[in-house]
């Protein structure tokens, strides 16, 4: 049973750290803590991110005593109240500050979900708790946790029948609660409003960084003191001095652990507290290093989907030759991000030169269907006329690539480009902000190419990582230009490794980069301004 | 019975020992929690000041733009967008509208001065001048652009062109007095280098990117000059004598870069140098909005 592995789960953590149980209770929960969260702070992402990490370390700490707690999920929806409620509490009273120095800036709007769930969001909290512990389980359990009506009754201790019944008396109550309040709606509409919104997920990678934080942040104490306490007898005094000194040392280690992780987690707040502090410190001293908010990028190519849908031959013509361009580009990128490693094979530059040719003749056979795709609004992906053309323009450059540079050699680069197209931790920067920090990097390396301490190739990974773990996580088809680097961050962390040629450079190219954001958003803001 | 007795006190001692290590070990991992917790508090407060900040300086910024908008549009019959168009879009005088507002003229002129560097990437790297000097130069090359500015300020408030003759003689002036500055920072020697590399600078962003993806096979700065040259002698010429950005010639500059580079670096160039033409025509073709 679910209530069972979650106590044993939590078992397994308590006694024996074991981090790998503590992310799957992680994972299990996340969405119920999260959405009920993001619900009682309005929508504000950031203090519901804040929030959930606070109630899993706390879930951590507690795990020893939890793991008796017959009713997990009921801990967990009440633990979240009681923490968001006093974070909203400081941030009200930091609105208020800020509401009478005139910054009036509305939060976000709660993301909407379902319709008439804007409505709903705002009070379901406050009315799931007037709710009887059963009744608010029961809905917990078969909405916000999608459990089946066997898996409800499990836990409920009811057969399933009873379990049913229980779950729609409760959402009958939920419903009468709700329209005390203003809030008409039928029953059934409800429980799908309910079912839809616990179906968003939570954003991805919060089970990671809540587990790191929480499992950092709880240092567990296992008492040995007990075990000591047994060993006073006279009569086995000589074993007891020896199995005491293997103790006094098995102890000390252990408790070394316990500080180090404790030490370890001090050290993670006190760099994100330093991280923080740069920024706001760069805020107050330069406001035109604000950070621009991250938009999806726009789609520049006229015939977009959305534009004229009559394309004219000037229109054709205008988005083959754009296409021609962006397939120069993509081979010339091709050569920039394996030129290294051809060379390394052995190839000359002509058979580099011939690779591209041959990559060229691939791309612009596809340009045909792409524009057409493109001109009509519709995907390429999905033309079905791709896979054939596809399989077919492959073929023909595997032959000739294998003509090129020879068979072993070309397994080398497939092999080659599959490792580099896969980060090296799962959890870690993806690959589009992989991309964007070695474009970072390689502008770097050109500003200090002639300094005493040029960008080696080791320094130049380095700096990629440490860029990379300074972006957000881009999704595609957001705006990843280097305005959306963390430049304080990376500055912060790059300070005390980085020689001062480099640091000087990211600090130019940061300049640099404003000057460029502060250019555009007026040329945004005037235009719109302008008759 | 001596020995029992020896013994047990031994054990007595060993267990009191762990008992009070046991002890200063809890003391101390306690206060290390509540060190954490206190650190977790002021963090999530911190980061509410950040958030709070970040939307300051976006309505403080939007502000300035739209005042500075208003007073351009207000002293000019075009309006702060200008009758000029590009691919059917009225072009904005980006200069004119951040040289009417004190807020966004200071934070333009100091993202200037720190990326210097960044602006002129060989340049810099060719005069390698000392820290002191290289801070000086900064303000100096970042003075020019506030001269700029200055004169896009006056001629709005009088109600003028900043082709007006007043304006030009005005710009020449300020012009003047920044050279001769950046003369007697420099030397004569350096200046002639300045000078040369002012002209080149058009070339000087291809050359950073060609510089920063040779990793392996680094550039070194006497062929990182001497390609520059080639690069600006293959480039078009604008009347100042300028070399534009986005024209170069790139057989010419492959033909001659054979003498210069060695054939490693070869195959870079060329990729550089075709991905900057796709990227310059793209962008002709399909001007960012």
């Amino acid at each position: 049973m679910e209530q069972t592995d979650d106590a044993e789960l939590l078992r397994r953590y308590a006694e024996s750290n074991s981090e790998a149980a503590f992310t799957e209770l992680v994972r299990r929960h996340l969405n119920l803590v999260y959405r009920s969260a993001l619900r009682q702070s309005r929508g504000n992402t950031h203090l519901a991110e804040d929030v959930t990490q606070a109630v899993f370390t706390q879930l951590a700490r507690r795990a020893g005593s939890l793991c008796r707690h017959p009713r997990l999920v009921g801990w967990l929806y009440t633990t979240t109240h009681f923490v968001a409620s006093g974070l909203l509490r400081t941030e009200r009273r930091r609105q208020r500050r800020e509401q009478e120095a005139h910054v009036i800036q509305d939060e976000g709007p709660l993301p909407a979900s379902a319709d008439g769930w804007e409505e709903v969001g705002p009070v379901l909290d406050q009315v799931m708790r007037g709710l009887g512990r059963v009744d608010r389980e029961a809905i917990l359990l078969h909405f916000f946790e999608r459990r089946t009506f066997a898996e409800v009754g499990a836990r409920l201790d009811l057969r399933e029948d009873a379990a049913r019944m229980r779950v729609a008396r409760a959402l009958e109550k939920l419903r009468t609660a709700l329209a005390r309040h203003g809030i008409r709606s039928t029953t059934a509409a409800l429980g799908l409003m309910l079912a839809t919104e616990s179906s968003v997920a939570a954003p991805a990678g919060l089970v990671t960084s809540t587990t790191a934080a929480a499992v950092t942040a709880a240092g567990t104490v296992t008492p040995a003191t007990s075990l000591i306490l047994l060993m006073s007898t006279s009569k086995l005094a000589l074993g007891l001095v020896a199995l005491l000194a293997i103790l006094a040392a098995g102890s000390a280690f252990h408790y070394q652990r316990q500080l180090q992780a404790a030490g370890t987690s001090l050290t993670v707040w006190d760099q994100r507290m330093t991280a923080a502090q740069s920024r706001l410190a760069a805020f107050r001293q330069t406001p035109s290093s604000a950070p621009v908010a991250t938009a999806p990028k726009p789609d520049q190519r006229a015939g977009a989907p959305g534009a004229s849908p009559a394309p004219t031959g000037d229109d054709i013509a205008k988005e083959l030759e754009l296409q021609r361009l962006q397939d120069l580009n993509s081979a010339a990128s091709f050569i920039l991000k394996t030129g290294g490693f051809l060379r390394s094979l052995g190839l000359t530059p002509v058979q580099i030169q011939q690779l591209e040719d041959s990559l060229l003749k691939e791309l612009s056979g596809l340009d045909d269907l792409e524009v057409v795709n493109r001109l009509a609004g519709t995907e390429l992906k999905s033309d079905p006329g791709l896979p054939a053309i596809t399989q077919k323009l492959t073929t023909e450059m595997m032959k000739d690539a294998g003509a090129i540079m020879g068979p072993a050699n070309l397994q080398a680069l497939i092999s080659y480009l599959q490792n580099q197209n896969i980060p090296a931790d799962p959890n870690g920067p993806n690959r589009l902000q992989l991309g964007e920090a070695s474009y970072v990097a390689t502008q770097v390396a050109g500003l200090v190419f002639a300094s005493a301490t040029p960008l080696t190739t080791e320094q130049r990974a380095q700096m990629v990582q440490l860029i990379a773990s300074n972006t957000p996580r881009y999704q595609p088809g957001d705006n990843n230009g280097m305005d959306t680097v963390n430049w304080e961050g990376v500055l912060a962390q790059g300070g005390s490794t980085l020689p001062p040629a480099q640091l000087n450079a990211l600090r130019s190219l940061q300049a640099s980069v404003a000057q460029d954001t502060l250019e555009k958003q007026v040329r945004e803001a005037a235009t719109k301004a302008a008759p | 019975m001596k020995l029992r007795l020896i013994l047990f006190w031994s054990a007595v001692a060993v267990t009191v020992g762990l008992l009070a290590f046991d002890l200063s070990v809890r003391v101390r991992i306690q206060r290390l929690q509540s060190a954490e917790t206190a650190l977790l508090t002021r963090y999530t407060t911190l980061n509410r000041e950040l958030q709070a900040e970040t939307r300051k300086a976006a309505a403080q910024h939007q502000l300035s733009v739209a005042q500075a908008t208003a007073r351009l549009a207000a002293s000019s019959p075009g309006g702060a967008a200008g009758a000029e168009s590009s691919g059917g879009r009225p072009t904005v005088d980006v200069a004119r509208v951040i040289a009417l507002s004190p807020e966004l003229r200071s934070q333009y002129l100091q993202a200037i001065r720190s990326g210097a560097a960044a602006r002129w990437p060989l340049l810099f790297q060719v005069l390698n001048l000392p820290p002191g000097e290289n801070e000086k130069f900064g303000d100096l090359m970042a003075q020019r652009i506030a001269n700029n500015l200055q004169v896009d300020e006056i001629a709005t408030e009088r109600g003028l062109d900043p082709s007006d003759p007043a304006m030009k003689k005005l710009a020449g002036q300020l012009n003047r007095q920044n050279e001769n500055a950046i003369a007697a920072l420099l030397g004569p020697d350096t200046y002639a280098t300045f000078q040369q590399y002012s002209r080149e600078n058009g070339v000087a962003p291809v050359l950073q990117d060609f510089a920063g993806n040779l990793p392996g096979a680094p550039l070194a700065l006497d062929q990182a000059e001497q390609l520059s040259h080639v690069m600006a002698a293959a480039s078009q010429i604008d009347k100042y004598g300028y070399a534009t950005y986005g024209t170069i010639d790139i057989d010419q500059v492959m033909n001659r870069a054979v003498g210069i580079l060695t054939p490693d670096q070869l195959p870079t160039l060329a990729a550089v140098l075709q991905k900057n033409r796709a990227y310059v025509q793209s962008t002709k073709l399909a001007p960012p909005p």
